[in-house]
């Protein structure tokens, strides 16, 4: 028999109507209330664990640490209202202010202890301040040092040993919710792409000016940029520069800020090409920092003078030479060098040609125009750059197995507030560190020693001594050559007021935040 | 209504629809697994160490550690011997585990489901639209092979066919979200945020469809069944109508069938431009995380819904005309 009319219809009514549901199924969810807040930023919320995402929830105001980090740089106490430290400077005392969790249990020592316990030893960089206790006494939190370690309180920063709730921990210690005691709880979840925030009535300082804030993970830069000129978020972090004119017009307000972190060109210095310190300079010289700054990045101002930025005025020192063009003295530097040039242009010595091909990533998408703009600027000093687009990881493979010659890479130099951290990582480590930013076969006994000088002092005067010494050898050597620095652009719709940017990027200040009505 | 008038099928064909059904399902499964197979050979070919790029998409490049790295290799046993890791995996798929994915620690189930019901959802919307679209622009068009429709038609189709979607994509979002302010120009909460991907979809499958149903229909009103019809006294709306319409029908159901499995699959650029957490926004980042579980899985479950869309398909083709069925021993 064949099929009646009737039942094809019910067939295609029965198909068209679980298309819609399943269609219909995402305007299930909330949308956006004129009282939320919206930001639009780039990183997912990929897992609970502090030690990889930590960063996502502390920007976000949802996770804090004993002391803070404000936007000039300096130190502030934190979930800890005050410290003292001994004479020996091995036992850190910090006395723990009356804050609530977001689960409404009471933060005290016993819980602050429990959390440090859990999230030490996977902590990115205070795992290495030599915490040998955590000790509850009272409403106090010690810490006992295996030895001095000057830089305590910037590394007491690291977001990956916030402090958790005791619920916030399954029964085998790994975090199942991220229960913290910051200005803004998490309502709801859509992982990775979304938080949606509400602020902790309880909150033991001033509280959030919003009452609740879509937080929003947006992989794509072009995508965000669409947010901004369309005015459907109102701050959008990591805007890219391509895009402020465009976000501008439309009426959004712009905010830049150098942030530290540096683009970099890393150099394999067990190469012959680039083992003396002369040559490596003579390569910086052959850079035209400002075209690529002005061309790539779309702000002069971003030309790296000197590996650390402004922004970190206690590290960076203003009777460095600043790094420039000069292709005369890069030229005159080789010939001294003992490497002339060839019938191509191209130099060599000893039968090693003056070339070398420079690793890249497309994550950034920056960098491989950077390294096609440098090609043709090192071509002038007779240097014959190749270049490979890849993964970031490749650089660090290559770097272990020896095989790299240059890689260009980014660094943030403020995982935690002071810059000692990545420096003693990428230039005085006895193995590379796997971030793709590190030295590549150079051993520097000298700065070795200020570094270890400069962990282990509490003294500011001699502090400052080492940290002129150590950005000054890192100056001289060029191990590692700084490219441009990089500004974090951020666009914010009219109708917010109070929006504060903070150049170490360890908090977005959302709390500060408020919507006109 | 009686037993035989609620099936599409003819009396006594259930059987060899129900064994056609079932040799599918095995063969379905079979190439699964065979998918998730080549999915793990083909990822662990690529070179570079796996646990430094799954502590990478853990934690982001700056702050990948030695000792992340480590954990990672030794939590997700990326130590052991390749067969031990692939045997570990038929083993636990043998009592219904997919895994966890190595980045989020989510079981594999749970993520695809989350990202499946965003791409069925959005996909089947822009499916549904570029039939809304195709099916009445490539009737007329076929009733007028030749015209001014079709041609200005084939023109728009074959310029929308060689666009890359995202070209398609900017070129929406440019108008009604930049421009004309109507719409969302990216994300996925509320009916408005489907428009546009949903559009980009719907234009870039009826660029394809509209020809494929305009040449049916100009096919099957050249037959001979069409003319016959003419001579017992029907008009051509009326023929068509009754003797037309199914015939046409079936090269674009097949045709359709196709489309919507490639739909399933994942409109990664799509997905990408509107930031739209679909399976092709979720294979893409298992892939450059070397996230296998989610590789593995994410294969498995493609690989079974094609052959599902292709069993419909073929199923509905045999409802259109049960002389298919004689191939099969009816």
């Amino acid at each position: 028999m064949m099929p009646t009319p009737l039942d094809r219809r019910a067939l295609l009514s029965g198909a068209l109507a679980g298309a819609a549901a399943l269609a219909a199924r995402p305007t299930l969810a909330r949308a956006a209330g004129p009282a939320e807040l919206r930001v639009a930023q780039p990183w997912e919320f990929k897992t609970l664990e502090l030690g990889e995402a930590g960063f996502t929830y502390s920007r976000a105001g949802i996770t804090e640490t004993l002391v803070a980090s404000l936007p000039d740089g300096r130190i502030a106490p934190g979930l800890a209202q005050s410290w003292s430290v001994s004479d020996d400077g091995l036992q850190w005392r910090f006395r723990l202010r009356d804050a609530v969790f977001h689960d409404g249990t009471r933060l005290d020592a016993a819980a602050a202890k429990a959390s440090f316990e859990r999230l030490l030893p996977q902590s990115l960089y205070l795992k290495r301040a030599g915490i040998a206790a955590v000790e509850a006494d009272g409403q106090d939190l010690v810490l006992k040092l295996d030895r001095p370690f000057g830089p305590l309180l910037s590394y007491l920063v690291d977001n990956s040993a916030a402090l958790l709730a005791p619920g916030a921990f399954d029964g085998e210690g790994r975090v199942r919710a991220i229960i913290g005691t910051g200005p803004f709880k998490i309502g709801a979840a859509e992982l990775p792409r979304s938080l949606a925030l509400v602020r902790h009535e309880a909150y033991w300082g001033e509280k959030a000016r919003v009452a609740a804030v879509r937080y929003d993970a947006v992989g794509n830069g072009d995508t965000r940029t669409n947010i901004a000129v369309a005015k459907d978020a109102d701050i959008v972090f990591n805007l890219a520069a391509q895009g402020v004119g465009r976000a501008g017009s439309a009426g959004m307000t712009i905010e830049r800020v150098i942030i530290p972190r540096t683009h970099i060109l890393m150099l394999n210095c067990a190469k012959p090409q680039f083992a003396e310190a002369a040559v490596r300079r003579a390569l910086s010289m052959a850079l035209d920092r400002e075209g690529i700054a002005a061309g790539v990045m779309r702000n002069k101002a971003l030309a790296a003078t000197q590996y650390l930025p402004p922004t970190l005025a206690e590290w960076h020192f203003a009777d460095l030479a600043p790094l420039r063009q000069d292709v005369a003295a890069a030229n005159a530097l080789l010939d001294a060098a003992g490497w002339p040039r060839g019938a191509d242009g191209i130099r060599a010595k000893g039968g090693v040609r003056f070339a070398g091909t420079v690793r890249t990533f497309a994550n950034r998408p920056e960098l491989p125009v950077i390294a096609t703009a440098m090609q043709a600027q090192l071509r002038a000093i007779g240097f014959d750059l190749a270049i490979s687009v890849g993964e970031a990881q490749a650089i660090y493979e290559a770097q272990k197995d020896g095989s790299l010659e240059l890689g260009l890479s980014s660094r943030n130099l403020v995982i935690v507030p002071d810059p000692i951290g990545t420096i003693a990582l990428d230039y005085a480590a006895d193995s590379i560190a796997p971030g793709s930013t590190g030295t590549t076969n150079w051993r520097h006994d000298g700065l070795r020693q200020e570094v270890a000088r400069y962990l282990a002092e509490a003294d500011d005067r001699r502090r400052a001594t080492a940290r002129r010494a150590i950005a000054g050898i890192i100056h001289e050597e060029l191990p590692i050559i700084p490219v441009t620095w990089y500004d974090q652009i951020v666009a914010v719709h009219p109708r917010v007021s109070g929006f504060v940017t903070d150049p170490l990027e360890q908090r977005y200040f959302l709390d500060r935040v408020a919507i006109a009505k | 209504m009686s037993a035989s008038r609620s099936s599409i099928w003819p009396g006594g064909a259930a059987g060899t629809v129900l064994r056609i059904v079932a040799s599918r399902l095995v063969q379905a499964v079979l190439t699964a697994l065979v998918l998730a197979s080549l999915c793990f050979s083909f990822v662990q070919a690529l070179p570079g160490d796996a646990a430094l790029r799954i502590a990478a998409a853990r934690s982001g490049d700056d702050r990948v550690t030695a000792e992340s790295v480590a954990r990672v290799r030794e939590q997700e046993g990326l130590d052991r011997p390749l067969l031990a890791q692939y045997a570990s995996w038929i083993g636990r798929l043998a009592q219904g585990d997919l895994g966890h994915s190595l980045v989020s620690r989510q079981p594999v189930w749970r993520e695809l489901a989350e990202h499946g019901r965003f791409t069925l959802g959005l996909g089947a919307l822009g499916w549904l639209l570029s039939y809304a679209i195709a099916l009445p622009l490539g009737i007329a068009c076929g009733f007028r092979p030749g015209g001014w429709l079709d041609r200005g038609t084939n023109a728009l189709a074959v310029a929308l066919a060689s666009m890359p979607s995202f070209l398609v994509g900017i070129g929406l979002i440019s108008l009604f979200a930049l421009t004309l302010r109507w719409l969302p120009p990216a994300g996925f909460r509320t009916g408005a945020h489907m428009v546009l991907p949903a559009l980009t979809l719907a234009l870039g499958l009826a660029a394809f469809s509209v020809r494929i149903i305009r040449n049916a229909v100009v096919e099957v009103r050249g037959a001979f069944y069409m003319t016959f019809a003419r001579i017992r006294g029907r008009s051509a709306g009326s023929a068509f109508l009754h003797h037309g319409v199914r015939n046409a029908a079936i090269p674009v159901a097949t045709f359709a069938a196709l489309q919507f499995a490639y739909v399933v699959d994942g409109f990664v650029v799509v997905e990408t431009l509107f930031n739209y957490p679909g399976l092709g926004d979720l294979l893409v980042k298992s892939l450059l995380a070397r996230d296998v579980p989610m590789i593995m899985g994410a294969g498995m479950v493609v690989g079974l819904m094609y052959a599902a869309v292709n069993l419909l398909a073929d199923l509905t083709c045999i409802g259109l005309d049960p002389r298919r069925l004689a191939g099969h021993g009816a």
